[in-house]
């Protein structure tokens, strides 16, 4: 009897299991040969993305971290760039739970006197077109500028950059629809209100924790 | 040799994947906010595609006849882990972050499983790359096409370039998934319209093609007994 017309149960698991085996074969191949480049790139979108928020910095931002709690209770995790031997800014990373689905990675760079300098959300899964945008840095492009060189430097968006240099009030900012101050989109309330949450937990947490960033990297004043 | 030429330009026009044979809809109407997005989803479902036609019109011979749709998802689901991987190792990190969450919807696309069923598991090698090639091409040009569409009807921009620069808001229907479903609607509307408007004309009752009716699918009648 062929094999194409075998209805025997125990041929077919065996068959099944053959199949599902060597497909396992070809993925542990396939992963073990990508693993190394796939680490490489995430490592490089990580430099990336610390070169965009911070100045200049020449030491291994990577060597140390330390691990703040912000007031809503996250864990907010601080790592020091410094050119020389002084330090010229910190980075810090905030996952805030509540966005529209899901959490919102943020990533800013943070001045030594604990002001924002810049932020980039560096994960979110927002609405396409509505939170998405809010989170997104792009230069535009128009079929007029087609030609001419990108610009140098951090693509602008004003719901990030909003915090930038400035001083939180005491419970940090809340978006103008919940009588704050901070600009928000309308169609994309959550996300505006997870991003002034994000910044000014980050800020927050640095007030709170300057006894420790200092005592970890020897800060600055 | 025409026959293989054929099998390669069917699945463009007469037999497109997502204009005539309606599968694929979920990338279809989720995937193409943006041009790029569109081709970009479309060319890693044909190299999916290509790829589980070969394999399962080389192994079609010996499955059981039994157990064949559960085969074919573990090949097409070990092609997609597989794109996933690569494009995580060495697409450029834009391109993967606007694709990557979508990549593991390839396993569920019915053009993939539904390729693998009424072609692939029929015909020989050569062929099936063809049609996976060509059904592939046809997916990446309609998805590129309606991404295009929705893409300059939301913010006046095709593939990130802006056409229309005093276009600062988006209008948000195009962009949304109901939006791209009446987009859909109105051009498979479009297409019919020509092709009966053909028919008539040329004095004959417009039929689907050849094998596209519901007696000569296979897809849903698993139950079925069928040879």
């Amino acid at each position: 009897m062929k094999i194409r017309d075998n209805e025997n149960l125990v041929v077919l698991g065996i068959f099944l299991a053959l199949v599902s085996l060597l497909s396992a074969l070809v993925l542990a191949v396939v992963s073990n040969l990508t693993s190394q480049p796939i680490n490489d790139a995430k490592k490089a979108r990580e430099a990336a993305a610390l070169r965009q928020i911070l100045p200049e910095f020449d030491n291994d931002i990577n060597a140390k971290a330390v691990y703040l709690k912000s007031p809503a209770g996250w864990r907010i995790q601080v790592r020091a760039a410094r050119k020389g031997k002084k330090i010229v800014g910190y980075a810090a990373l905030a996952v805030n739970p509540s966005g529209y689905a899901g959490t919102v990675k943020m990533l800013a760079g943070v001045n030594p006197d604990g002001t924002i300098r810049a932020i980039l959300v560096t994960e979110q899964h927002e609405t396409p077109g509505l939170g998405a945008e809010l989170c997104k840095r792009q230069f535009s492009k128009t079929i007029f500028n087609l030609t001419e060189p990108v610009p140098a430097g951090l693509p602008p968006n004003k719901y990030l950059d909003q915090f930038n240099g400035k001083k939180a009030p005491a419970k940090g900012w809340t978006i103008t629809k919940d009588g704050g101050t901070a600009l928000y989109a309308t169609g994309a309330t959550v996300t505006s209100r997870a991003i002034a949450k994000s910044a000014s937990e980050i800020v927050l947490a640095f007030r709170r924790g300057r006894k420790t960033v200092n005592r970890a990297f020897g800060g600055v004043k | 040799m025409k026959k293989l030429l054929e099998t390669f330009c069917k699945g463009i026009w007469k037999e497109n994947p997502v204009l005539v044979l309606l599968l694929g809809t979920c990338p279809t109407l989720a995937l193409t906010t943006s041009a790029t997005n569109g081709a970009g989803m479309g060319l890693a479902t044909t190299f999916v595609l290509t790829g589980s036609n070969f394999v399962i019109s080389c192994i079609a011979g010996i499955v059981p006849r039994k157990i064949r749709i559960p085969v074919y998802i573990v090949v097409i689901a070990t092609f997609v882990t597989v794109v996933d991987l690569l494009l995580q190792a060495y697409a450029p990190a834009s391109l993967y972050a606007a694709l990557g969450i979508f990549i593991p919807l390839i396993v569920v696309n019915c053009i993939v499983l539904g390729r693998a069923e009424a072609f692939a598991s029929k015909h020989n090698p050569v062929l099936s790359i063809l049609d996976g090639l060509g059904m592939g091409l046809g997916f990446t040009l309609t998805l590129t096409m309606l991404g295009m569409i929705r893409e300059f009807c939301t913010s006046g921009a095709v593939f990130g370039v802006k056409i229309i620069t005093a276009w600062t808001t988006d209008f948000l229907l195009p962009g949304s998934a109901p939006g791209a479903f009446i987009i859909v609607g109105v051009i498979l509307a479009v297409r019919n319209f020509l092709k009966a408007r053909a028919a008539v004309k040329a004095g004959k009752v417009y039929v689907p093609p050849a094998g596209l009716d519901c007696r000569h699918c296979s897809i849903c009648a698993v139950g079925k007994d069928d040879k």
